[in-house]
Formats: structure tokens, sequence, C-alpha cells
């Protein structure tokens, strides 16, 4: 870990409290989803209307779109299940309008919102430090505490840390050696299962539910029912179908039956307990001739305690089991040796540098983990409180890695610079005879600003151009499909689990005996110039061409297995990196720096053993991107009924319209000529400092790309699952033939299936943060012996200003695919900072 | 010993520290290998286990493909084979639901795409039932010892049992041999071209014959295990689905010879140890896969998903024709019944009314919501109809009557042995199929033999889901699955 926090030598102790508050709140807007009850049952009366109307027609006995508005009507609350309202199922919308009756009162409107949310969820924390130093020893020390209470109820974290570092040197003469030492403790209570695209993700649930349906229970007069286990008292509404002594029935929710994210929150307690130890330890020699031996340890270890509790109330599962307890354990350690011998010596103009290391790696993880049910009481979850063992889970993982490095500077007369390092790496993730690997890279740099020939241009403080060409290694592999790292590649691996007691021995993944590392080979040039001392510019161009690719090539799933591990192919990225800050204006009071950056991403395919490859939605051929979209693709709405129109290839190789999606999905994909990378990406702000007051702002910015948007598509793709529904006004109905999208349509999902309809621009801009201050720095301070005093204000993540469709984020995710992402949050906080001295 | 010019000291005090330096952390560990240290089973380790003795790892990989087959893949809808069967009943004419969720997509037939999740799954399923097979098939050497050969020739019932559905799900029933239809796999993770439909029904064939020849002289332990009786009851099915009649009837007789008939139908099928069952799989507290199983979807009774958001149902047509006599008309609600009341003697109410016609065939015990009912895949009742039919389609009605007869009047104390003969001897036949199977996985198939296709505009009253109401001819795109495009992409 590098550090900038350290002590000085000779210096007086500096003391320095920070302490801040602040709120969390959501980030961005969601999707354009119907808010209110009365919305949704008109929209839902539309949806109902124009479905009995396609359908008729479609089946040769077609209705009037009156005759489908009154099956609508007389049919709404069969579909929903729900009538918030006091008028009877069949009067509820007008089919003459398709307006909610007039006459009708709203009984009860409940908001997922407001129960899975905090209004307020706040954060704090405070952090002391003391630096300083006496003669050939300076020391750090600081100690923290945060404490976070997240945005879904129940969710926080707290955090405790200390940190202690010294250094010493001249120790008889020769030696130095040098300590950090830190600790962090953290707490956590998660939102169970929070993220996935489950019925308990707290963002879905509420983006998905219609609000026509309550988050309480409510009796045949809609008078709340009572709960004792409910944190506000009212029974949880898990959807089920309710009949009543009085001979009425309501139900059941025909979305997410028996789920209720809200009951799964408050009835689990989901914990992590975190301990963090890191110590870096070093030593160094003087030896002869100049040389330095210096010694380097870092051993890192986190233990976690985790707990899954679901209490009985928490579900169904839950409920007839009486409670399901998971409590694991996890040891992660990593251990890092190295030796250095270095040597730096000037012989007038020139100067060396020389760099031979060794090094090892051994990171180590294990797991213990049982799963029981049937608990004693909600209080306490503990694995002996439990009646019923249900499974156990235990294993252990290694990963090791050695090298041997080298580095060699050259330099002369401190304006030309000649760089090269070797390096020769193995790793336990490849066979024993594929394991090692060379790598190297050579560069130069040129201060073009020390040459005589610049000496008469006063206005170019400095100018930099370097260069360099090298290779480097990776051996990450992931098992199929997750985000795991296989450390054991080259072997098959299999899963021994049981059957009623008999051990039972599948095949998880495929090994690949001849993987090795995947070298990626890279060039770069880069300039640095500082005008007028005003501004600084960084200009660069990289080009990098992987080869044997790490790559999980497809297999048929005919054999068995999806994909298999190889090193397969390779692909060049490139692409331009330029930086400018300029200071606009600096006197005594006003000073004001102005920022720009952007980069610029290209990826091509220059070999693949197969002539193309696809993968989900792109295709992979020699000559594009690895992230071309090879899709079926969209050909509007079939302004007649409202049908989605694809486009399929024909016997001739045409490209011709059909409404049936099967057909377009078979033999009509195509290149859509989209990508999913963005072409630029970048940000630009502004730090201004007037007299005590600083301001800084930053905004982040993409352009180009495309994403599918699956959440939004979802939705409009509605099924017999009723669903809130997003953007209705631009769907296409009888009233609005010419809508840009197909007709919403619960008994025809062709409407909008997997195309390049989803597909959205990847552009963005986004204010990502704001900083405010104000330093006091008078001298009645003095007398309390402080320095300064800051007060200041931070927002983070403030405002996505512009993206394609309100509620998508690309942002969320780096290839653009909506999923059911927990939305980005925003900060906003206040602190004071105080310097003694 | 060296003198640094420049210091006061010497550099020996520092050789100590030195070397203990290099000897501390020089060591690399990179070529130990610790079997201990492996997130998953190694192939280096099995092979390390299999050198120590024993068949160990032989058993292993055998009980693998019967947990498999019993519990599948993760997702609510993908619980093995029975949720196959759920799946393709929900295709036919008899079994209905009346609202969606999990299932769905094959009751209204939209599932049928390239690249929908089910398409995937089922081509997946089964191929790695195959794959798995396999892996034992090409390790075993024909020389083996017997009890060894075992293990072959189970998974070769196992691998034919994968291709028979395969073959019927992803190509008409009735294609020609010389079809295209889908490949035939080795074991090795190279992939194939598509075969012939008349090979892939070879391979079936070759598989079950031998595994019928090789399993003679073996005692199986439990009825969870293949054996020759098994597959004799598939060689039933797979003669009877290709029209042999007279292998259908030899085959059908040894099966439907296992066990006896039981005269109580209405105990919910959750007990391999039921008289009737001839293969099947235990399941325990531990081997659970909770809502993810046969009974939360198929019994209303045992309170999973069925009854929660949904009914499912007998087409009411169907049941209009089990005669009133008859017990198996109790599997059926015969009204619709309040919250609460028990409708099978020995269960329990539901909290939700139970609309007419709601199955009640299949419940588990002891209590609802544990779901620890067995899973029964093969049934010896199926193989008095399989024998009648064979008979009748052989002209020997009289044989086929006193067979059905046989079945029958365990069922009905008041059915009188059919005088009917020729077509109509075996339409009755077939309609006692369509009751005695039901839910059991048999009938879409059934549909694919015998020609007949999807009709839900029969005027039915029992509750249909929106969506669900179509008509699908015989020999239609939509009666088989298409290969999916996550295959066809890596066929190169």
């Amino acid at each position: 870990m590098i550090t900038t926090k350290k002590g000085a030598k000779n210096r007086k102790p500096q003391i320095s409290i920070d302490s801040r508050y602040g709120l969390t709140q959501r980030g961005a807007k969601d999707y354009n989803v119907t808010q209110s009850p009365a919305e949704y049952y008109e929209t839902y009366h539309s949806i109902l209307s124009n479905s009995e109307f396609y359908r008729s027609n479609s089946n040769g006995t077609p209705l009037t779109i009156g005759n489908a508005r009154q099956f609508a009507s007389t049919n709404l609350i069969n579909r929903l299940g729900y009538n918030l309202y006091d008028v009877a199922d069949a009067d509820l919308v007008d089919p003459s309008t398709g307006k909610l009756n007039p006459a009708a009162n709203l009984l009860v409107d409940d908001r997922w919102e407001d129960a899975l949310f905090r209004d307020n969820a706040n954060f704090s924390s405070t952090n002391v430090n003391i630096s300083g130093g006496a003669e050939k020893i300076d020391y750090y020390f600081s100690m923290g505490t945060e404490e976070n209470n997240g945005y879904t109820v129940q969710s926080n974290f707290n955090r405790k840390t200390a940190r202690l570092k010294v250094n010493a040197s001249e120790i008889a003469n020769v030696v130095s050696i040098g300590g950090d030492v830190s600790y962090a403790k953290s707490n956590s209570q998660f939102v169970p299962l929070d993220g996935g695209t489950s019925y308990n993700n707290a963002f879905q649930w509420t983006r998905n539910i219609a609000p026509i349906y309550p988050v309480y229970q409510y009796d045949e007069n809609w008078d709340p029912i009572l709960s004792n286990i409910s944190n506000s008292g009212y029974a949880y509404d898990m959807g089920s179908f309710q009949s009543f002594p009085n001979g009425t029935t309501r139900g059941a929710r025909n979305y997410g039956q028996g789920e209720h994210p809200l009951a799964h929150i408050e009835q689990s307690d989901v914990t992590n307990e975190t301990d963090n130890f890191n110590t870096a330890l070093r030593a160094k020699i003087d030896l002869p001739f100049d040389i330095k031996f210096e010694y380097i340890l870092n051993y890192l270890t986190e233990i976690d305690k985790t707990t899954y509790f679901n209490k009985p109330g928490a579900s169904v599962g839950a409920t007839s089991l009486n409670g399901l307890l998971t409590n694991g354990r996890n040891n992660f350690s990593a251990l890092t040796n190295q030796q250095l011998l270095t040597w730096k010596k000037e012989f007038g103009r020139h100067t060396y540098d020389v760099l031979l290391g060794h090094e090892t790696y051994v990171e180590e993880f294990t797991t213990l983990s049982v799963y029981k049910s049937n608990i004693i009481g909600t209080l306490s979850p503990i694995l002996d409180n439990t009646a019923v063992y249900n499974s156990a889970s235990n294993y252990n993982t290694k990963y090791t890695t050695e090298g041997y490095f080298s580095r060699f500077i050259y330099g002369l007369d401190n304006t030309y610079y000649l760089n090269a390092t070797a390096r020769y790496d193995a790793s336990s993730v490849f066979h024993p005879d594929e394991r090692w690997g060379l790598f190297w890279s050579a560069g130069a740099s040129w201060i073009v600003s020390n040459e005589e020939f610049l000496s008469d241009l006063d206005f170019i403080n400095f100018a930099k151009l370097a260069a360099s060409y090298g290779t480097a290694g990776n051996d990450r592999i992931f098992y199929p499909g997750t985000g795991t790292r296989n450390f054991v590649a080259y072997e098959n691996q299999y899963v021994i689990d049981e059957n009623n007691g008999a051990l039972t021995q599948s095949l998880y993944s495929l090994g690949g005996r001849d993987l090795s590392w995947e070298k990626s080979t890279s060039f770069g040039v880069n300039l640095e110039i500082g005008l007028f001392d005003k501004v600084n510019l960084a200009l660069g161009y990289y080009s990098r061409t992987s080869n044997d690719l790490l790559f999980a090539k497809p297999l048929q799933p005919s054999t068995g297995q999806n994909s298999r591990d190889e090193n397969f192919g390779s692909m060049k990225n490139s692409g331009v990196e330029a930086e400018i800050s300029w200071t606009a204006v600096e006197n005594e009071k006003l000073r004001i720096v102005l920022n720009a950056n952007l980069s610029t991403l290209k990826n091509e395919l220059t070999e693949l053993p197969r002539d193309s490859i696809q993968v989900g939605n792109f295709r992979r051929v020699v000559g594009r991107s690895a992230y071309d979209y090879f899709m079926v693709e969209s050909a509007g709405v079939n302004p007649d009924n409202g049908n989605a129109v694809y486009l399929t290839t024909d016997e001739n190789g045409d490209r011709v319209e059909t409404e049936d999606y099967s057909e377009a999905a078979t033999n009509g994909r195509t290149f859509i000529n989209k990508s999913a990378l963005p072409k630029v990406n970048g940000g630009f702000g502004t730090n201004i400092q007037y007299g005590g007051f600083d301001l800084g702002v930053q905004f982040a910015y993409q352009i180009g790309g495309y994403g599918l948007d699956n959440v939004y598509f979802g939705l409009l793709g509605l099924g017999t699952e009723i669903e809130n529904v997003p953007d209705y006004n631009q769907t296409w109905t009888v009233d609005n033939p010419t809508a840009s999208l197909p007709r919403v349509d619960p008994l025809v999902p062709d409407q909008y299936r997997n195309s390049d309809l989803r597909l959205t621009t990847l552009g963005y801009l986004s204010l990502a943060n704001i900083n405010f201050g104000y330093t006091f720095n008078n001298d009645n301070l003095d007398k309390y012996n402080i320095k300064n005093i800051r007060l200041y204000g931070i927002v983070n993540n403030a405002s996505l200003l512009y993206s394609a469709r309100q509620g998508y984020d690309p942002r969320l995710n780096s290839l653009g695919a909506s999923s059911g992402e927990y939305g980005a949050n925003r900060t906003m906080s206040v602190g004071v900072n105080i310097m003694f001295r | 010993m060296i003198n640094i010019k420049y210091t006061n000291m010497r550099l020996d005090k520092f050789i100590p520290l030195l070397t203990a330096i290099l000897i501390i952390s020089s060591c690399s560990d990179l070529d130990d290998r610790d079997f201990a240290d492996e997130r998953f089973y190694t192939s280096s380790h099995a092979s390390a286990v299999s050198a120590s003795g024993g068949s160990t790892g032989l058993v292993a990989l055998d009980a693998s493909i019967l947990s498999y087959l019993m519990a599948g893949e993760s997702s609510t809808d993908e619980f093995g084979l029975k949720a196959v069967d759920i799946a393709f009943d929900l295709r036919s004419n008899d079994l209905d639901m009346s609202g969606s969720t999990w299932f769905g997509g094959y009751h209204r037939y939209d599932n049928v795409l390239p690249n929908s999740n089910d398409t995937e799954h089922l081509w997946e399923f089964f191929y790695r039932v195959i794959n798995q097979a396999n892996g034992i098939i090409n390790t075993i050497p024909d020389d083996s010892p017997e009890d060894i050969l075992v293990y072959k020739y189970k998974s070769k019932t196992y691998r034919a049992i994968a291709y028979f559905y395969l073959i019927r799900i992803f190509q008409h029933t009735n294609a020609a041999d010389s079809v295209e239809a889908i490949p035939i796999d080795f074991g090795d993770f190279v992939g194939e071209p598509n075969s012939t439909v008349g090979e892939v029904k070879q391979l079936i064939l070759d598989d079950l014959t031998q595994a019928y020849n090789g399993l003679q002289g073996y005692s199986r332990s439990s009825k969870e295990e293949v054996d020759a009786t098994v597959v004799a009851a598939f060689l039933a099915r797979y003669h009877l689905t290709y029209e042999n009649w007279t292998e259908a009837e030899r085959f059908a007789s040894e099966a439907m010879a296992f066990g006896s008939l039981s005269s109580d139908v209405a105990h919910g099928f959750d007990e391999i140890g039921l008289s009737e069952a001839i293969w099947g799989s235990v399941i325990t507290a531990q081997t659970t896969t909770f809502y993810r199983s046969f009974f939360s979807h198929m019994s209303q009774i045992s309170d999973g998903y069925s009854g929660w958001n949904h009914f499912k149902s007998i087409n009411s047509n169907l049941y209009d024709l089990i005669p009133s006599t008859d017990e198996r008309k109790k599997w059926f609600a015969d009204q619709e019944y309040d919250p609460g009341v028990v409708i099978v003697p020995g269960s329990w109410g539901h909290y939700n009314f139970t609309p007419k016609y709601t199955m009640l065939k299949f419940w588990d015990g002891p209590t609802y919501g544990n779901f620890i009912g067995d899973y029964i895949y093969l049934r010896n009742a199926e193989f008095y109809l399989t024998k009648a039919e064979a008979l009748a389609r052989l002209n020997r009605d009289t044989e086929a009557q006193q067979v059905l007869f046989d079945l029958n009047s365990t069922r009905d104390a008041s059915y009188v042995k059919s005088t009917s003969t020729g077509q109509a001897l075996i339409d009755e036949i077939i309609l006692y199929r369509r009751i005695e199977l039901f839910g059991e996985g048999v009938a879409s198939f059934d549909m694919a033999r015998l020609g007949v296709g999807l009709n839900r505009q029969d005027g039915r009253l029992n509750p249909v889901q929106p969506g669900a109401d179509v008509v699908v001819p015989v020999g239609s795109d939509k009666m088989i699955f298409p290969i999916p495009t996550l295959e066809i992409d890596a066929q190169q």
C-alpha cells in the first residue's frame, strides 16, 4: 500500500481532527412508471382493452374497441386482484372514457418506497491523527470511526480504524527500518439478498410493483390488520388470497405472491463482522559499493464472521421451518516477501539506478459455514439455539506466485533516460510445466525543456516526452459464469455432494492442461508540458495487443459443458488520453483552476481460432470489436395493430419484415453496427479559492456506445403477472396508432422480446461531486493552540444531469446492460477539520 | 570480516539478520500441491483416490446422475425429471394452470423459441445427464469385473433415457428415420453435428438392450437405483412410442409384474415404498429442494406454489369422462370448496378456496410445507395400460380387455370388463391412460405419438390462465422445441 501520510523528522507534533455528518439519498430518478393507484388502474384498463381488441380480431371474432373497453372494465379487478376504491369492481373505470370513476374514493394508499427506504439515511465519521518526528525517527498515528445508516431500512455499517507508522533511519549508520501497522473493525447489517433480481431486492420491488398493491394487510373495510411481528405493528400483506367473515374475498395479489421485501428485511438479520489487520515491515541495509539490500514483508489478514438469519416471519419457507440460520467464518490472508538489491550511482553526467528482486506471494482463504433451522426465539442467532441440521460447507483455497525481477534506469544530464525491466513470473494457476512466463519492457524519456534550444522559450516551464514498449502477463481465470477465480485452472474440477446420504461427484468445470499466461504487449507515447506557469498539459497514445487471451471458449451445450477456458485469439486496445489544467486566475485573493480530461478506447479483434464466436448478444469476428452487437433487429411497430415488427433474412438473403419473433431469432440475427464500448469518456471541473473560501466542482461524461436497457423493456413486455409500466403514453394503442413503441400486451410475449430496440446510448453527463469550505486562519485561534479550522461541505454523486432515458443509468454496469442494480446514491455531508499546532 | 570504511561498526553483526531474512523469505511453496487447498475436487485428487483402491469415485459419479435427475438446476422450475414431467403435462390437453407463474410458458406454448430459458434448460439438462453417463461409460473397459460393469450398464440406461426425452422434445415423434435431429455426443467435449432420428433411436435401443442384458444378474439395494426392471419399463415406453407392439407387450409385461397395484389411490404418490412404484427418488429433509419441488408446484394441499396464486386443474371434459364410481375421480375437486376445508381425508385444509376441478392427486406429508415427499418416476400401472394397448394393436382384444380390467377393477369396484374391440378398445385404453397417468409426464408425449393436436378451445370449464387458450395442430412447429441458438452458434 502506497501512502502519502507520514510524519516528518524533526517536526513538532501536529494533531488534526476531522468530523463529518451527512445524508444519503437516491442519486438518480427511476423510470417513469405510474405513481398513483388511479393512474395505474387507467393504464391497465387501456392495456386490457387493447389486448382484448387485438385478441378478438386475431381470433376472427372481432369486438369493437367499445366492447373491448367494456370487457376491460368488467375484468379489471379480476385480473388485478385489488380494488382500492369504494365503488364496485366493474364501475371503477368508465369504459367510455377510460377514466377512473369520479365518484370513487381511494381507501388506502401505502407507498412501498416509504416503507423500504429511509428519509434520513445519515452517516457520520471522526478521524484524529497525530504526526511528527525527531532526529532519525518519524511517526504517524491515526484513529477513526464511521457510522453509516444505509438508504434501505435496516442496512447499516460502522467501522473503527487505527494505524501506526514509524520509520527509523541510520541505526548503526547502515540500517533503516520501518513499520506500518493498521487495524480496522467493521460491522455491517445488510439487507437480505440486496442487488439481485430476486423479489427481495427493494429497488426492483418498488419499481416493479403496481401502486395498487399495499404494503400492509387490510380487512374487508380496509382497516389495517394488526400484528405483533412487524416493526410498524401492521400485518404485512403477503399478497395471499383473503376471504373475510362477511363472505367477501380479495386477491390474490398477482405479483410476487408470498413475497414481501419489508417482511424479509425486518424478519432477517444479515450481518458481517470483519477484522482487518495489515502489517508492512521493511529493513534496509547499506552494503559496500553503494549497494543496498532491502527486505519487505507484507501480511494482510481478514477475518469475517457472517450471519444469515431468517426469522420465522421472513418468508413462507422460514415459517414452515421455524427460522433458518447460517453462520459462517472466513479467513483470508496474503503474505508477500520481497528481497531487493538496489544500486544508485552518479558518475558526472551519468546516473544509474539498478534493481534486482525476488518476490513470493501466498494467498490463502478458508471458510466454514453451517446451516440449521428451527430456532428457539429470535433473539440470539447462534447455532446452538437451533434444533435441525441442514447442511455445512468448508473449503480452502491457496494461490501462490513467485517472481524474479529487475529494473535498469540510465540517465544522462538529467535529461535523457533509458529504462528496461524484465520479470520471470510463475503462477500456481497453471500446470507446473506451463507456469513460468517471461515479461519485459523498455522505455525512454527526454526532458525536452532542459535543452538549450528551448531555453529562449520562457513560456515553456517543463516538457517531457516519453515512450515505452513492453509485455505483461495475466493469470486471472474465473469459474464459468462467476466472478470467482479458478486457482487450479489446469484440472477438471468436480462438486462433491450427497444424494440421500450417498456421495455424489459431478463435473463443475473443465481444466486446460495447456493454459498459460495471457500476454499483452503495450506501446505508449506520452507528452507532458507546462506552459506560462499556468497550463499543464498531458497527452498520450497507447496501444495494447493481448495475445493468447484467457477466454472461456463456448462449447456446444450438447457436450455437457457450455465453455472451456483456453488461450485463445488476439485483441488490440488503443486510444488517446489527454489531460489539461489551467490556472485561469491567480492573485492574492482569488485563484481559479480549470481542468478537463478525456480518454478514448478502440477495441479490435485481430485473431480468432474460429470464424465467429457468439457470446451473449455479442459476436466476435476478426476486424470488429469484442463488443459488437449481433442480435435480432427491430423494424418498429405495425401501425394497424401495434404488433412489434422484426427483421429476418429470407432464403434469398434479403432482409424482410416479420412479426414472428422465433423466425427472426432463428434466421434474422445480424450485426447491428452498434458497440457496447463508449467512444470517449472523461471529466471536467474547477477549483476556486477566494480568501478563506474554496469551491470544487467536478463533472463526468461519456459519449458513444450502447447498452441493453433490459429493465425498462422488461417492464413494457409485462406478462400476465401484474407489474408497473413505464412511459405507457409512448406505446401503441387504438388511440395512439403512431406511437414508436409496440402495444403493451400481457398475452403477446413477442411484443418486447430481446432485440436492438433495447439498445440505449451510454452517453451521460453527471455532476460528480461538489465540495466547498471556509478556512479560519486568524491569530485569535493561536491562544487555543489551533492553527486553523476548516468548515466544509461535500456532495458526492450529486446529479445525473443527462442520460438517454430517465431511470437508465449507464454508470451502473460496465457494458450498460441494466439489471436490478441498486441505484447510485447521492451523499451530502458537512464537516469540520481542526488542526492544532 | 569486511570492514566498512565509513562506519564505525562491523557488518558481521548483521550477517545473522541477513541470513534469517533470506531463510524466512526465500521459501517458495509454488509446487507443493495439497489437496486440502482446492475449492473443488480436482481430477488429480480423484486419480489419487482411485489409485488407493475401491470404487468410491464410480459410485459417487453414478449417484450424482441420480441426484441430478432428482434435483436438476437451481431455477424454481428446473428440478430435474419431475419438472420436465410437469412442463410437458402442461403442454397437453389434460392439465391446466389458472394463472401465470413458473411453468406458465410451457402452458401457453410461448417459450418455444431458440433462445428461451426453457429451451436451453431442456437441452442442457438432458445433455448433462448424457455427459455424466459418458464419463462413466468411457472409463469402464468391457472386460471389467461384473460389479464394475454394472455401472456401465446403469449409465447406458441414463444415457438412453436422456436421448429418449431429447429426440421427442426436439423432433417430431413420427419423423422419418432419415430426418436430421440432434447431436450424439461422445463425452470428449468436442461437439458433434446433428445425427438423424434413426441414428438416435438406434443408440437408445442399443443402450437399453445392452443395459437390459447386462443388468440381468444385478439386484439393486433400493428402488432409487436402476435395474433390469427399470430398463424394461423404458424399453416398453420406447417400443410403444415407435409402434413395435410385440416388443412393447413383452417389456410391459415385465415392468407391470413388478410390485403390485394398490387399492389406495388417495395417498398422494409421495412414497417410493408404494407397491406400484418401480423407480424413484427418496427426498429427505437434507435433499429437499423446498418450494423448487414437484409437490410445491403440483399440490395445492402441500401449500407450495400451487394454491398460492394459481390452481392446477384437470380439463373438465376429461373429468366428465371419469365414471362417478371410479376412485380416481377423487383426484380432482368435485365442487368449489371454501378455505380450510379438508378435501382429501388424512390431509389438511388450505387457506385459499379450492375451485372445482383442482388437482388433488399429489400431496406429501407428514405436514404441509416441508416437501419431503419422494419422487416416483415409474409406476407399474402405466405398463398395464401399455400392455393393454399393445395387445389391442396386435388384435389380441380379449387379453387386452383383461389387462385393462386388472387395473381398473382396483380403482373402480363397479368397473365392468370392456367388451369393446378394435379402435374402440384402443380408445378406451387411451382414455384410461389419460386418467391413470394424469400429471405423471406422459400426456403430451402420448399426444405426439398418437397424432393428437392441442385444443384448449374445447369448452372446458376449469380455470385456464389468460393466453393459454390456444389451439396447436398436429405437426406444428410449436409441437417441438427448436435446437437452442447457443448450440447452433457453437456448432462450427
